[in-house]
């Protein structure tokens, strides 16, 4: 910048402050007659006021009809929910009655399900789930004579109903015995099973209970486990198909099984004559079925007594 | 809700002024007085507490005059910067230097002629020298109230003061308040057309 251009620069310093100064001088004077008071009137204020108001009013209802909205929706949420879980509930089928196969057991599972093994604990057992079976004093098991041993007992579960199983070993295999009510679920699981064939070897009614036997019958094997059913005194005729043979029935002493089965059954006098009569198992392949072994073997007496 | 209430009270009679003043049509000014109240509360939900209200209201003032103003076509006519010779006709006790010399005066000489003259303005003119001069915002506030930049401020400011000056002293020459011929030599404001006219004239 040369000394001119300096003077000119000072010059248009000089010339601006002067116009800033005029410019100041005029707005300040603008400003001062534009910023005369002007009171806003009562009328426009209460006006503004009335429109707030009703925008209020407006919003509280909005917002009473949302908390509405929301509570109707939980509701229903609510009733849908508890509507859909009972129909549910009811449409959903009981589970599989699992205990009445062998698919997953074996002795040694047998052994370990079981939560009694002496007579007067199961007896006390059958009496907790109000099952009336007594065993059928001419039906001794000797483990010497038959394959069969007992292991223990204990209770089922299936659908509010309960049951107790016996736990046997059949020849190695695992046999149960299911004892239930023939008016619960499980009885109706065990009708079902054995009237589809599925698997029930057999089954046999005594007086409100039913017994169903489960195990596993090998094609050519002397002993079947529907055997087991004849350890029970029956007031009612077998039926046919849940029958066994007692042709093949032999005396032998009382094992570890019967004394422990004994326990449940209606105590005989000490005088009457011990049974002469011993089921045996057979073998339906070679054996002829008869229709009513059991009525037939029991000596009148200990019916009476029973 | 009565925060926002109670701040509007406490400025009302500023913001009725504004709107008084900015809108062309003043028998407006009410109902839209009472929709500037309404929308801030309506909108109260975006005021931010320790921010300037006022601004913010006169965000919402200035907003609604536009709209009030639309509505009337002549709010936006563009203003005419017509060139007055003050010089012309003289004949009262003021002469054209009063204007730079003592503009108060010279104002309250023009009396109600001086929001006459201002409602002549655009209405962003208006903005500018009310918000400026009148509820001494700053540059920046104002642009921001405005949402333009803060060199568009300035330009509004300065030809809105030009052509408010033009206008009154148009004004004064006609009804004979401005008489003579100015004394000042050399400092011209360049910038304002009337005080050029009015060193031409001497």
């Amino acid at each position: 910048m040369n000394e001119c251009d300096a003077k000119q620069w000072v010059h248009t310093e000089r010339e601006s402050s002067e116009q800033v100064s005029e410019e100041g001088e005029f707005a300040r004077a603008v400003g001062v007659k534009l910023a005369a008071p002007v009171m806003c009137p009562d009328t426009a204020w209460k006006t503004a006021l009335e429109q707030v108001s009703r925008v209020q009013q407006r919003e509280r209802r909005r917002l009473v009809w949302r908390r509405a909205a929301v509570l109707a929706l939980a509701s229903a949420a609510v009733f849908l929910l508890v509507t859909g879980g009972y129909f549910y509930s009811q449409s959903t089928p009981p589970p599989r009655p699992l205990f009445l196969t062998l698919d997953e057991h074996t002795i040694e599972g047998l052994e370990a399900k079981a939560e009694v093994s002496d007579g007067v604990a199961v007896r006390a057992l059958l009496q907790n789930l109000s099952l009336p079976v007594a065993l059928d004093p001419n039906n001794t098991l000797s483990s010497k004579d038959t394959s069969y041993r007992f292991i223990g007992a204990r209770r089922e579960q299936y659908d509010q109903d309960q049951a107790v199983e016996l736990l046997f070993d059949h020849m190695g295999k695992p046999a149960i015995l299911v004892i239930a009510l023939r008016t619960g679920a499980i009885a109706k699981e065990i009708n079902k099973k054995y009237n589809g064939n599925q698997g029930m070897y057999a089954t046999r009614d005594v007086g409100d209970v039913v017994i169903a036997a489960v195990g596993a019958k090998e094609a050519g094997a002397a002993h079947a486990p529907d055997d087991l059913l004849m350890l029970f005194s029956d007031p009612q005729p077998v039926p046919a198909s849940a029958t066994p043979s007692d042709e093949t029935a032999s005396s032998s002493s009382p094992d570890e099984t019967s004394s422990i089965l004994e326990g449940i059954v209606p105590q005989a006098e000490p005088s009457q004559e011990p049974p002469t009569q011993v089921l045996e198992p057979i073998t339906p392949e070679s054996e002829p079925v008869p229709q009513t072994p059991v009525d037939t073997l029991v000596p009148d007496e200990v019916k009476q007594i029973i | 809700m009565n925060d926002i209430i109670a701040e509007i009270e406490r400025h009302k009679d500023q913001f009725y002024r504004f709107l008084m003043r900015n809108l062309w049509d003043t028998s407006m000014t009410e109902d839209v007085f009472a929709s500037a109240v309404l929308a801030a509360y309506e909108n109260r939900h975006k005021f931010q507490p320790g921010t300037n209200f006022r601004a913010w209201m006169f965000k919402i003032l200035v907003n609604k005059c536009y709209v009030a103003n639309r509505e009337h076509a002549r709010a936006f006519e563009p203003l005419k910067e017509e060139i007055v010779d003050p010089s012309e006709g003289v004949s009262g006790r003021y002469t054209p230097e009063t204007l730079i010399t003592n503009p108060k005066e010279f104002l309250e000489q023009c009396d109600d002629e001086v929001y006459h003259a201002f409602k002549q303005l655009s209405p962003a003119q208006r903005a500018c020298i009310l918000l400026k001069d009148v509820e001494q915002f700053s540059y920046q506030e104002i642009a921001e109230i405005l949402e333009i930049p803060a060199g568009t401020v300035m330009t509004h400011l300065a030809r809105g003061r030009s052509a408010l000056r033009s206008r009154l002293a148009e004004y004064a020459r006609r009804n004979g308040i401005l008489h003579g011929t100015s004394r000042r030599n050399g400092h011209v404001n360049r910038s304002s057309s009337v005080l050029q006219m009015c060193e031409e004239a001497s």
